[in-house]
């Protein structure tokens, strides 16, 4: 592999590191949040976490 | 319910609605967009505009995105889960034991991606992926270190209990930080020395791309640690209303 090609792929890696990370995010978030606003609709409430 | 805690709740329940994700995503979009942007305009600087390395060729543009990886490791994330770990120790609320699970994580995928580039640079230059020099040692070592951290956090039940466990981990842990930092100072090694007693050893110009590198790398550790924190209130908060669930139909 040429010297452009090994830059190449450290650039993609680090890029595509980035872009799995956010959608997880995302992803996880929303599953989160929707979960979440169907319990405190049954329920009537907010917790406190902490 | 007192008004400002109204007023908190009220601001993480709308992050929910949207498409594709981004809402959910954005409890902070000004820096959310301000770190993109950042680090666009990071990879056109050190693809385009940085001047090309006499000896090592267009394959020395990876240490634009290396070196601030690195930093973001071993400076703010690694650092920030020290840091916090003593704050949880001190005060003893969990918001700083997510705050430090969540400057943790962005650690490992950081030293991840230094990992990662590190031996992609080193092989056209030094002619090996790896060799077992004291940086890349120490730094294999760091990342070993904090992927146990967030094995402890993930096969430990959740509480006060793990929060005092991971914290005294992190703060022990962080022993690393300055050996790694310091390696190629107290050992031989074929790193490169970046700074000298007379500042940085590189040229001005690509000193300035290395900065706004730095720069957009550190914007976007603000970001993602926001939003992963957001994420850990949103799943504690989920375990509470649960508990409370299963509680109302055990009566």
């Amino acid at each position: 592999m040429s010297g452009l090609g090994y830059l190449a792929t450290g650039f993609g890696v680090v890029w595509f590191f980035l872009a799995c990370y956010l959608f997880w995010i995302g992803h996880k978030q929303r599953a989160l949040l929707a979960r979440m606003k169907r319990l405190e609709k049954e329920l009537g409430q907010t917790p406190d976490i902490d | 319910m007192e008004p400002s805690r109204q007023r908190s709740l009220g601001g993480w329940r709308d992050y929910g609605r949207g498409k594709w994700g981004l809402p959910a995503i954005a409890p902070t979009p000004g820096l959310g967009a301000l770190a993109a942007l950042a680090m666009i305009f990071a990879t056109i600087a050190a693809l385009w505009w940085a001047p090309t390395e006499k000896t090592m060729g267009d394959v020395q543009r990876l240490f634009y995105f290396h070196m601030p990886s690195a930093w973001i490791a071993l400076g703010p994330a690694f650092t920030c889960v020290f840091g916090f770990s003593i704050a949880y120790l001190a005060k003893r609320s969990l918001k700083w034991d997510r705050y430090a699970a969540a400057a943790a994580e962005i650690g490992v995928i950081f030293t991840t991606i230094t990992l990662i580039t590190g031996p992609l640079w080193a092989k056209p230059v030094w002619g090996v992926y790896w060799t077992w020099e004291p940086r890349l040692t120490t730094t294999l070592i760091l990342w070993f270190i904090y992927v146990g951290y967030l094995l402890l956090r993930w096969v430990a039940p959740p509480g006060h209990k793990r929060a005092r466990l991971v914290a005294v981990y992190g703060i022990v842990g962080w022993i690393d930080v300055p050996i790694v930092f310091l390696a190629i100072w107290l050992w031989r090694t074929v790193h490169p020395r970046l700074l000298g007693s007379g500042g940085f050893n590189i040229d001005p110009a690509m000193l300035r791309v290395l900065l706004l590198c730095l720069g957009a790398f550190t914007l976007l550790f603000l970001y993602l640690l926001f939003v992963r924190v957001r994420m850990m209130e949103t799943s504690a908060r989920l375990d509470a209303l649960t508990a409370a669930h299963e509680e109302g139909e055990g009566r």
